[in-house]
């Protein structure tokens, strides 16, 4: 009997897992491939805030067509609009979204 | 046909996982190239391990493996970092189902996975490339062969967990007390035998396990001599770490009473001049309808654990240990509202274990509620999906 819900146990999860492999296989390609085609769009990225200065909040946008996405930042030394980690872990290595290495 | 050998449970179980995994994949490139919250530690350091060099050694190096293969099979983007959560944070609501089911019954678990399945910090944390999930993953692993009797092997997943994140070492201590709280007397020879049985059976292996692994980390990479010394720098760097000031944190107090919420990654749209919507919006707040039912559930699950029910004795000791760690550690160290996520799937099943005794038209009204707090709060805003 315990035998038989282990055996039940076993096949439940490894139906599961062939499953989640087979979602992966039939819809990730789909997603995965229009990613690609947003990134490969020609983007304008803009700072809002032109004058950066440290500390003081600013936002990294990007332009696609009359599409505008924003992210919100902090201003930092070089006038950089990073993208902050919530994580104070780490003070040495701040997150920086590749959104905001764009000028 | 291998579905007829399931039960009707069962195949919504099925139904469960194949929404949850697909709700993941269509928002698993947003965005596709930045960094989410603490990717921005772990993704650099995934790359680390395959460019051979050592960094992040402050943490265990299992779940940046994890990443680490998501990116050398499927590519250095947001699909090859996120892959690994999201496979076993859905895999983690199985293995609930399961532990719920062995311990209890199928409506039960099937509850309880409906909870944690559509619980949003969960399901957040599963979205994207962080240590936690996948740790927790192996440590519900561990609970679940320890719930079948099979001790050596949940040290084993224990010890796979503790490579994934160290914290999972605080459910080892709960299940040590379950297994002396299951006994009929409780101060006895005996319970201090089984005690030390299920001590030596589990907790041996886990940190056997866990110090093999760090070894094998250390001499691929040539990052320290023994896993002694690199446990002793996850340590130094700990306490390197300092507590804030109670206000200027979400206390563990907090955790069940409902927060305002830290944005991990937020981006907005602008609709018109001057009025925005949030396109992406990845935030650490857990689903307030699951969190503050425990409040509910909490009565009910003790009286069943006085019982000596194990089910509720075995979660309210994981959520307990967790917790009670956390809340000393506050004291010395900075805490996150995530760290609540290696006792949600606990707190799920201390849910369902009270929701299933309801009338089945509160249970269907507490679910619609949950799934409109999901949708809410879902990483991608669903009213700004044509823009």
């Amino acid at each position: 009997m315990v035998e038989n819900k282990q055996d039940n146990d076993a096949a439940l999860f490894l139906f599961l897992a062939g499953l989640l492999i087979a979602l992966t296989v039939i819809i990730l390609p789909f997603i995965w491939a229009s990613a690609r085609a947003e990134l490969s769009k020609p983007h304008v990225s803009v700072i809002i805030n032109q004058d950066c200065k440290e500390g003081s909040p600013c936002q990294v946008c990007k332009q696609d067509g009359n599409k505008k996405t924003c992210t919100d930042g902090v201003c930092d030394i070089k006038a950089n609009c990073i993208i902050p980690s919530q994580n104070t872990n780490y003070p040495d290595s701040p997150a920086k979204g590749p959104w905001a290495l764009v000028k | 046909m291998m579905l007829e050998r399931f039960s009707k449970y069962d195949k919504a179980l099925i139904v469960l996982v194949a929404i949850v995994f697909t709700l993941h994949l269509l928002i698993i490139a947003t965005p596709p190239n930045a960094y989410i919250f603490d990717e921005a530690h772990y993704v650099p350091s995934a790359r680390c391990m395959l460019n051979g060099t050592v960094c992040n050694v402050e943490h265990p190096p299992l779940s940046k493996f994890l990443i680490a293969m998501g990116i050398r099979i499927i590519g250095d983007n947001g699909v090859g970092w996120r892959l690994p959560s999201i496979i076993t944070g859905t895999l983690t609501i199985a293995l609930v189902y399961l532990i719920v089911r062995r311990l209890r019954d199928e409506k039960t678990a099937l509850i309880a996975a409906f909870l944690l399945g559509f619980e949003s910090l969960w399901f957040t944390h599963s979205s994207i490339a962080l240590l936690d999930i996948i740790a927790i993953f192996f440590a519900v692993l561990g609970i679940y062969l320890f719930v079948c009797d099979r001790k050596i092997a949940s040290g084993i997943a224990f010890g796979l967990g503790m490579l994934g994140k160290e914290t999972v070492i605080l459910i080892i201590p709960a299940i040590v007390i379950y297994s002396m709280l299951i006994q009929e007397k409780i101060i006895s020879k005996n319970t201090l035998k089984t005690a030390l049985k299920v001590s030596l059976a589990v907790g041996l292996p886990a940190i056997i396990v866990f110090l093999v692994g760090l070894n094998a980390y250390d001499l691929t990479y040539d990052a320290f001599p023994t896993p002694f010394h690199h446990l002793a720098r996850m340590v130094k760097h700990n306490q390197a770490i300092e507590a804030p000031r109670f206000s200027d944190v979400i206390h563990p107090v907090r955790w069940f009473s409902g927060f305002i919420p830290d944005p991990y990654f937020v981006t907005t749209v602008n609709v018109k001049d001057g009025v925005k919507r949030s396109f992406a919006q990845y935030y650490n707040m857990p689903n307030l309808l699951v969190i503050l039912l425990i409040w509910l559930a909490l009565p009910h699950a003790f009286a069943n654990a006085l019982k000596k029910e194990k089910l509720e004795m075995l979660n309210l000791l994981i959520i307990g240990s967790v917790f009670f760690a956390y809340l000393v550690l506050a004291s010395s160290r900075i805490t996150y509202p995530f760290y609540m996520l290696l006792f949600l799937p606990s707190l799920c099943i201390i849910n369902s274990t009270f929701l299933v005794k309801m009338p089945k038209s509160v249970l269907i009204t507490y679910c619609i509620g949950v799934l409109a707090w999901f949708i809410f709060w879902f990483p991608r805003n669903v009213f700004t999906l044509g823009m």
